[in-house]
């Protein structure tokens, strides 16, 4: 199977399409024994149809957290304690359970890491694609049995007809992932949450994956939020891209600009301690010291600045905001802060 | 097989038609019903100092043939040399002084470690094992590989999970490298580690075999941290060796269709290049290792595949200075050298 070419046609296009779904100022934490994890810390995000938003940053930097609490799907000890998840003019933040159980696997839909945890290893994957229909449209009998097969067909799954009999383990790492992507996309989402949706997977099953995908998000408009800490899958997917680290996005760009010219000294540490097909193999990698801050216990500036390269004094009490600077990108660093640092690069 | 030319001396390990089944069992008496053909007739040399790296994706072997180098499952037939001695007619003495001198980094450096020891217990067991000196000295050289791979000696008084994952990664390679081995079986070990400490380890590891001469067996899945630290890459699939060549030719012009691939799979971390980029996206999955494909494993799913290769398994040919593959459609396309 040759990778389609049109499979990446104009949805890439640089048009801005208006917002599907907006994030505005959202803070999750978890309310531990040992005390109040940030886990997400006034985050903003920006879905557009036909488009991918890539979301990127290490274990433990709150992205999962933000997906979860996109579709409500925080549990206690955690809460969302803060802002606002705007879609269709509605605040999915603060409507009732019901409400969200219409939108929860109808027009939002979410793929997760691992195929194996996300399936019910005791029903049948046809029956479980089918539970997804019933829930959210008037389907019953031969009709909803054909739908199945339909979604079954267009993720790729070589004969339908008896995959509908299967149990997930009887499939293998890369069908399993198909047949959790064909239960997002049976209701026909807008927005299509894919948290790590190949990491689990080798590289060659990735590639027919990440294939997929692009092909739905172009044949059904949807807007894909694209979780991963894998900075190629990014290069590869996204068309904007924001960079998280303990709990906020530090920089948001396109995703040319972003891999270009990246600002923040995290983003550029990272891009620079990846090891790739070209890189210099006499020359040590670039790494960046130290590792992640502890939730409970987060740096009072910026919390980067334990491990910044170009750390002021000005990092360690002034947490900076995420602003937009001249080439249109956020960021949020006072190297770009006209005021805090008169050195501006 | 392989050129010796270039190569410093005598390889420190040498291979030789390495077999390992591993018998499936089924019905009610549990009977031998079938075997599961993890590694199947791989043959290759490591030199001294030098980093071999294996590649290939889940359920490949690769992981079972460092076990079986190791001397942690015996092999089902061929031939393990190490420094020259067959290692299946060695026992007694000298079977502990060949475990001495090789040792393993794990991928996952939280449940190899055990929870109820201390880090110092952890890294100075092997010490112990093998009797080596006196409580004090076995205290004092545990000091002294801790600091070497960047961990404080004061740490050894503590537990594992009040390390993170990088830290964790240093304590396995502090235990590894305590006993002066000669090889390290380094198995997917920075796979389960987030980017920015990833790059720690790989920079870890390539000090420590300048400064300690070590040899490396280093196995992974990604491509491009395999590239970074081997000499020569070695690829598998469904335990078969298929190409074995030095990193640079390996990359720039890989022979078999699935090591071509392979590389074409990986994202490639630069937005500019993904429309231009061709990429071979393999239909199908790796067939079950249980039964696999007569001929050539690689038939079912690769594009160039011709009559032959559903019969006839292509045996490790030699193309230039060190560089072998295993494959009908490049035999026929290069004429053979």
């Amino acid at each position: 199977m040759p990778a389609d070419p049109s499979a990446d046609g104009p949805g890439r296009q640089r048009g801005r399409s208006a917002p599907l779904l907006a994030v505005r100022g959202l803070r999750t934490s978890f309310f531990t024994r040992d005390g109040e994890v940030k886990a997400v810390d006034n985050v903003d995000l920006t879905l557009r149809r036909g488009q991918t938003l890539g979301l990127v940053g290490e274990s433990g930097c709150g992205k999962s957290v933000t997906s979860l609490s996109i579709m409500r799907l925080v549990r206690p000890p955690g809460r969302i304690i803060g802002g606002q998840v705007l879609f269709d003019g509605v605040d999915l933040a603060s409507v009732p359970e019901p409400e969200m159980r219409k939108v929860r696997g109808g027009r939002i839909s979410m793929i997760f890491q691992e195929p194996m945890t996300s399936l019910n290893p005791v029903l049948t994957c046809g029956f479980q694609i089918a539970e997804v229909i019933r829930e959210h449209q008037h389907l019953a009998g031969a009709a909803l049995h054909a739908r199945v097969i339909e979604v079954l067909r267009s993720v790729g799954i070589p004969q339908p007809d008896r995959r509908y009999h299967a149990y997930p383990h009887e499939l293998s790492g890369g069908m399993r992932q198909r047949i959790v992507i064909a239960m997002a996309i049976a209701c026909d989402p807008d927005v299509l949450i894919a948290d790590e949706p190949t990491t689990a997977l080798d590289v060659t099953i990735q590639a027919q994956i990440l294939a997929l995908l692009k092909a739905q998000r172009e044949r059904r408009g949807m807007a894909l939020l694209l979780i991963t800490h894998d900075l190629g899958v990014i290069a590869e997917m996204a068309d904007d891209v924001a960079v998280m680290y303990a709990g906020e996005i530090v920089e948001f760009a396109d995703v040319m600009t972003l891999f270009r010219s990246p600002r923040h000294p995290y983003t550029i540490g990272l891009l620079n301690s990846l090891p790739t097909l070209t890189t210099q193999r006499t020359q040590p990698l670039h790494a960046i010291p130290g590792t992640v801050p502890n939730l409970l216990r987060l740096p009072s500036g910026c919390r980067f600045a334990p491990r910044c390269s170009r750390v002021m004094a000005i990092c360690q009490d002034v947490p900076p905001v995420l602003r937009q600077i001249d080439d249109g990108r956020l960021v949020s660093c006072h190297l770009y802060d006209p005021i805090a640092s008169p050195v501006v690069v | 097989m392989t050129g010796e030319s270039g190569h410093p001396g005598q390889p420190i390990l040498a291979v030789r038609h390495l077999v390992m089944h591993f018998p499936v069992h089924g019905g009610i008496l549990r009977r031998t019903i079938g075997q599961v053909h993890a590694v199947d007739d791989v043959s290759f040399e490591i030199y001294p100092g030098q980093t071999l790296g294996l590649v290939g994706e889940s359920g490949c072997g690769k992981t079972t043939l460092g076990r079986t180098i190791l001397q942690v499952i015996r092999p089902t037939s061929g031939e393990i040399l190490f420094d020259g001695r067959d290692l299946a007619a060695v026992a007694g003495a000298e079977q502990k002084a060949f475990r001495r001198s090789a040792q393993m980094i794990f991928q996952d450096p939280f449940s190899s470690l055990d929870p109820r020891a201390t880090v110092g217990e952890i890294i100075g067991e092997g010490l112990r094992i093998h009797r080596v000196g006196s409580r004090a000295e076995r205290a004092e050289r545990v000091r002294e590989i801790m600091s070497l791979v960047g961990l404080r000696p004061y740490y050894a008084q503590r537990y594992p999970h009040e390390f993170s994952g990088g830290q964790r990664q240093r304590i396995g390679i502090a235990r590894a490298l305590v006993l002066h081995p000669k090889l390290v079986v380094c198995d997917e070990p920075v796979s389960a580690l987030d980017v920015s400490i990833q790059s720690q380890i790989l920079n870890l590891l390539k000090d420590l075999q300048r400064q300690l001469a070590l040899t490396y067996l280093f196995i992974a899945h990604n491509l491009a941290v395999v590239r970074y630290i081997s000499d020569r890459v070695g690829v598998m699939y469904l335990g078969k060796l298929v190409e074995v060549a030095p990193t640079e030719e390996l990359f720039a012009n890989a022979l078999h269709p699935y090591t071509q691939a392979l590389l074409s799979a990986i994202p490639v971390a630069d937005p500019a290049q993904r429309d231009s980029r061709r990429q071979i996206v393999l239909a199908g999955d790796v067939p079950s290792p249980i039964n696999p494909p007569a001929g050539c494993r690689f038939h079912t799913r690769c594009p160039f595949a011709i009559d032959i290769c559903r019969v006839v398994e292509p045996p490790l040919k030699q193309y230039g200075n060190d560089h072998v593959a295993a494959c009908h459609v490049v035999e026929a396309a290069q004429g053979l050298s």
